[in-house]
């Protein structure tokens, strides 16, 4: 029996993906807890949960033969695999923020702005196209607090509803990507476990 | 001289030694013995050349990923990027005068980095041949029967090889205007089924053909069948890839698997091409295909197909 492992991501996108599989037949056996491994309904079929920015590093391995990721975390690591599907949930949009009161797109007296986000790649390359210098600051999370903590003016960030841009006091002034989830799949698994990964492609795309 | 840890290595390098080593040296020496005995004779280039070499064979996408150093005289050296730029630029000058087709083969390490993934490995280890001189269908046949003896010899049984042929897509692609043209390409590299239908949906014409041949993939009858819809552009490669199935034994067969839908050597490839996969490899193990440019880049016109193989990805998952 070809077995397919497919990774999915911690947060948001999670319940979304899980609903999706178990339309197309496929439901996990068990709540994610410690077990890194689920396994589901389709006994040639079980479940990685990993951490949203790890799923296309572990598809472009193969340690995963599919994953659900959203294309934001999918561009910023520019990983070598397969989309096949568009799977219409997880729409979100990666924005460029500043304080109401920051001045955009330059600050006075020839300052280098200083950009705090989770997206180093895509920042760099949205500000680096548009041939305006900035400083780019990687964090790892609580990046809309990065202005009033003064690590940085503005900020690119994912942003949902926009409700806790508002909260912050920080405003959109541009949209980098418009995003959504996708499945993806390695490229060599695609191949090798083909007859596998058509039913299951198959019974994805009834939905 | 800013001082370093004796342990100190530059990211990406390598240290092999015991069974790694034995598992690539018996590969190697396996492979080796197939191609001397097929009557390849083998070359043992410079490990660095001009960077143009690379560029002049490879095309300017591979740039980025050559290992550069500058020259005593300020031109720039390249890490060997691969062996058939330099086997090309040895057939073009040393071979020059030699008549019929040249069989050539080679075995070492190619440099290449990733800037994006700093930390993958920067060398690793091939092995591979090139027939040149020889256009036709036999010599296409050679290569492939070639892949497959090199598989046996190093005693692997799970593996295929998936292969295709530029001109099944070229008609349909060339029927497209850019940007649309670059879309579709990248919307058939990701399977992006959805997407091609959305953009394609209303064009008519050789155009409409991508929706449904680069999804082709399968033994004979897959090609037949695409065959009987295929438009009239198509027909060569197909036709092409149906004779060289004919004159395949049933256990040669059974490692084929016709696969229409890879794009990425379009702009290098001019008539088959393939990839090797292996059972537990995330990755191809290995690549070939016909390239019949190539030579002209270098000054003398003639027609080449080749494969080189990553002994590192089938050293590592053949245990």
């Amino acid at each position: 029996m070809t077995r397919l492992r497919i990774a999915l991501a911690k947060g948001r996108l999670f319940e979304p993906a899980v609903a999706r599989f178990r339309r197309a037949g496929v439901e996990l056996e068990s709540e994610p807890g410690r077990k890194l491994l689920i396994p589901s309904s389709d006994p040639a079929i079980d479940f990685l949960v990993v951490k949203p920015g790890d799923v296309p590093v572990y598809v472009e391995a193969g340690a995963a033969d599919l994953g659900v990721t959203g294309t934001d975390v999918l561009r910023e690591t520019n990983a070598d695999v397969l989309e096949p599907l568009d799977l219409q949930f997880g729409f979100c949009r990666l924005v460029v923020a500043t304080p109401a009161d920051a001045p955009y797109p330059g600050l006075p007296g020839g300052v280098t702005a200083r950009v705090a986000t989770k997206y180093p790649r895509l920042a760099q390359a949205y500000f680096a196209s548009a041939g305006r210098p900035v400083d780019i600051i990687p964090v790892g999370g609580s990046v809309e607090v990065a202005p009033l903590l003064n690590l940085a003016h503005w900020i690119v960030d994912l942003v949902d509803t926009g409700n806790t841009l508002k909260a912050n006091g920080l405003v959109e002034r541009g949209t980098i990507l418009e995003c959504g989830a996708v499945l993806v799949a390695n490229r060599a698994s695609q191949k090798l476990k083909l007859d596998a990964y058509l039913d299951l492609m198959e019974r994805l795309e009834r939905d | 001289m800013v001082p370093t840890s004796i342990a100190a290595i530059p990211p990406g390098a390598l240290d092999l030694s015991g069974e790694a080593v034995r598992r690539r040296r018996s590969l190697q020496r396996a492979t080796m013995a197939a191609l001397e005995k097929a009557g390849y004779e083998e070359l043992i280039p410079p490990t660095f050349e001009y960077e143009d070499t690379f560029v002049r064979a490879g095309g300017p996408e591979i740039a980025e990923r050559l290992v550069r150093f500058p020259d005593r005289d300020g031109r720039i050296l390249a890490l060997r990027y691969d062996f058939t730029a330099s086997l090309a630029r040895v057939a073009a000058t040393t071979f020059a005068d030699a008549t019929g087709a040249l069989r050539l083969c080679y075995s070492g390490k190619v440099f290449r980095q990733d800037p994006e993934r700093g930390g993958r490995p920067r060398e690793m280890l091939q092995v591979g041949a090139e027939l040149l001189g020889q256009s036709d269908l036999a010599a296409d046949i050679e290569i492939v029967r070639l892949t497959l003896t090199f598989l046996s010899a190093a005693g692997l049984k799970d593996f295929q090889i998936n292969l295709g042929h530029v001109g099944v897509l070229a008609a349909g692609l060339a029927a497209l205007e850019e940007p649309l043209r670059a879309d579709v390409r990248r919307w058939i590299d990701r399977k992006d089924r959805g997407s091609l239908r959305e953009a394609l949906k209303n064009l008519s014409g050789d155009a409409q053909a991508l929706m449904t041949l680069p999804f082709v993939i399968g033994r004979r009858d897959a090609l037949d069948e695409a065959s009987s819809s295929a438009p009239a552009a198509s027909r060569a490669g197909l036709d092409h890839l149906l004779a060289l199935d004919a004159a395949l034994t049933t256990g040669e067969r059974a490692h084929i698997v016709y696969d229409l839908g890879e794009v990425r050597g379009l702009d290098y490839y001019t008539g088959i091409h393939f990839e090797l996969y292996i059972a537990g490899a995330g990755r191809a193990a290995g690549a070939g295909g016909r390239y019949d440019e190539l030579m002209a880049r270098f000054g003398r016109p003639m027609p080449a197909v080749g494969v080189a193989l990553d002994l590192d990805t089938i050293a590592e998952v053949a245990v």
